[in-house]
């Protein structure tokens, strides 16, 4: 059959190698003129910095993403594979605390530096292990069908307020919802643990990081036929509700026929890419509604030995401070009490390493869409912004001070830019507790969904998104069948 | 709220946002078979009613039970007997 599948990030590749190896004719098309522009990252002063990938949770030999890469045939290209990263965090109150990653040394690390809490902790990681071996996309002894879309597991806060833990050790757990941009608060079990629960297994990389996957994936695509179009946005998916989709349309005006496709863009781009009355106004509103995370204002820094490669630094409020309503954060806050995330990367050959600093932000105050030339005042408040997130960080990390240099800095603009149909939030669509998720089938025969959008940020999360729509679009187990047969090798 | 607004506030916003007919929506009718919709549209009919009645729903699964109309002004009207409605 056909297919086209819109958009070339982790999940787009993912979904088109999954179609080719099924035997289906697939084109990928990716509005940017080179593929996964926000997994590969960029290039700097001859440094490559990363920005969709640093670390990966489940990359140990039987970890669930190590497994997937495996099944996509990219795990052979990638080189020095760690699995042993380990977390700092850092409060305002100058208490610093460590977690390595596996799960006994976890446990092992809580009970050292919170004693009482390794029990608790061993029963906390237990309860994500049987809620991530509960789906047959995550677990290849699983044979049922997934759960469905409205299975509810509580949210994360009634299993930290069981577990009893004491309030630095909870805060450091509940910071991992930075890594989707979910506030705490709002974070439902199932997706806290299909999110931070392999990063608790093992966290770690690969030489290279995202730029290697994406080179990698390249390759897999052009073994397995698929033909790639980039620098082409696709402005309509034409169909009709019987026969379902037939073409997409290009800005270029080219239409290619197929019988299926799988849009992995932001959700809001449907209302114009499909003409007037294939969705219901029900299903518009829905995605109209649908709550996006955060902005972000994201620092690209190097420097020689000022912090450990393959190093996470959670800069974390003391947890007296955390503000409960953490929704809506004010910039005059944000100084004060923000938590901050500062990822490390391995050092380039003249030993230099690249930084990276998260702060999400409110975008209030931000222009509407992507403005050319960028308005001034907004270029005055960007100068302003690095520099007041420069001195915040350098206060919590004193040995910061001078031993690091600010390349570049990204804003919610940059993200519109940078992404074709980016909002400018930093993980698009917000998957909170009591938002209705977007289902990967849609009321158009043919059409799917899949994404960070769709299921969960991360490159995991793009991979079993892309996975689980083609399960959708084919049967679940023309997917899992590769899945599960696929073993480690020795 | 009495129980002839809640039918007639459900009934309004089903028929707009689903573009339905007003006559096929009787409290037997059956979601599925009658009405048309099916799980998908489920998701998108949970986001109609928390906007018509402006509640949100903190329990998905306990939409797993509605099956007709009339279970459905069910659950709203005990929605408001709880207090999340008024
Ligand atoms: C700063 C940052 C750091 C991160 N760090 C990590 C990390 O360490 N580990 C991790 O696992 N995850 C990380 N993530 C999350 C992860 O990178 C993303 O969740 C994931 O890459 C999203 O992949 P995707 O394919 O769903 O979306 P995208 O990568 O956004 O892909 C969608 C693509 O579709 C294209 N497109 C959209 N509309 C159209 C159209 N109409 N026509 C043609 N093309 C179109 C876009 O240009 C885009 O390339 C990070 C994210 C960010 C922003």
């Amino acid at each position: 059959m056909r297919c086209v599948v819109i958009g070339s990030g982790i999940t787009g590749m993912t979904a088109a190698l999954l179609l080719a190896r099924q035997g289906h004719g697939v084109t990928l098309i990716e509005a940017c003129d080179h593929a996964a522009p926000l997994l590969r990252g960029f290039e700097r002063n001859e440094l490559r910095f990363d920005t969709g990938f640093h670390c990966g949770g489940g990359v140990h030999r039987d970890g669930i993403l190590r497994r997937w890469l495996r099944v996509l045939g990219v795990e052979a290209s990638l080189e020095g594979i760690t699995t042993s990263h380990s977390d700092v965090f850092m409060f305002s109150d100058g208490k610093e605390y460590r977690l390595p990653s596996g799960l006994r040394p976890v446990v092992a690390a809580s009970e050292r530096q919170f004693p009482g809490s390794g029990k608790p902790m061993e029963n906390f990681l237990l309860l994500i292990s049987q809620e991530l071996a509960s789906s047959p996309y995550l677990n290849p002894d699983i044979h049922s069908e997934p759960k469905g879309i409205l299975a509810d597991a509580g949210c994360l806060n009634d299993y930290l307020d069981k577990a009893g833990f004491p309030p630095h050790l909870r805060a450091m757990l509940s910071s991992r919802c930075l890594l989707y941009g979910v506030p705490p608060s709002l974070a439902s079990w199932r997706d806290y643990t299909l999110v931070a629960g392999p990063y608790f297994q093992s966290c770690g990389s690969w030489h290279g990081g995202g730029a290697a996957l994406v080179d990698a994936l390249m390759h897999a695509l052009q073994e397995a036929g698929v033909t790639l179009r980039l620098g082409c946005a696709v402005n309509a998916i034409e169909a009709d509700t019987i026969e379902g989709v037939h073409s997409v349309v290009l800005n270029d005006g080219t239409r290619m026929p197929c019988e299926r496709c799988f849009f992995t863009g932001h959700p809001s781009q449907l209302q114009s890419l499909l003409s007037h009355g294939l969705l219901r106004p029900a299903y518009l509103h829905h995605i109209a509604d649908l709550p996006e995370t955060n902005a972000a204002l994201l620092l690209f820094a190097e420097t020689y030995d000022a912090l450990r490669d393959d190093e996470s630094l959670f800069l974390l409020p003391s947890p007296y401070e955390m503000t409960t309503s953490d929704t809506e954060i004010s910039w005059a806050a944000i100084m004060a009490k923000s938590s901050i995330y500062v990822y490390c990367g391995r050092p380039a050959a003249d030993g230099r390493k690249p930084v990276m600093a998260v702060l999400f932000i409110p975008s209030a105050n931000l222009p509407e869409g992507n403005p050319q030339p960028r308005p001034s005042s907004y270029v005055a408040w960007k100068r302003q912004a690095v520099e007041s997130l420069r001195l915040a960080i350098e206060y919590r990390v004193p040995g910061l001070r001078g031993a690091w240099r600010i390349i570049d800095a990204a804003t919610p603009l940059t993200m519109r830019h940078w992404i074709y149909g980016s909002t400018g939030s930093l993980y698009g669509v917000s998957h909170q507790r009591t938002s209705m998720p977007l289902f990967p089938s849609t009321r158009v025969p043919g059409l799917f969904l899949a994404g960070q959008n769709v299921l969960l940020p991360g490159v995991l999360g793009g991979i079993v998104s892309a996975a689980v729509a083609v399960g959708f679009a084919f049967g679940h187990n023309t997917v899992l069948k590769e899945f599960r047969a696929c073993t480690a090798k020795e | 709220m009495d129980n002839d607004t809640i039918v007639t506030k459900v009934n309004a916003a089903l028929a707009e946002e689903f573009e339905l007919e007003q006559a096929a929506l009787v409290p037997d009718a059956k979601i599925r078979d009658d009405l048309g919709l099916d799980s998908l549209d489920i998701v998108d009919m949970v986001i109609v009613l928390e906007k018509a009645f402006d509640f949100k729903l903190q329990n998905k699964e306990s939409l797993a039970a509605i099956r007709t109309l009339g279970d459905i002004y069910t659950f709203i009207g005990e929605l408001r007997d709880a207090g999340t409605i008024r």
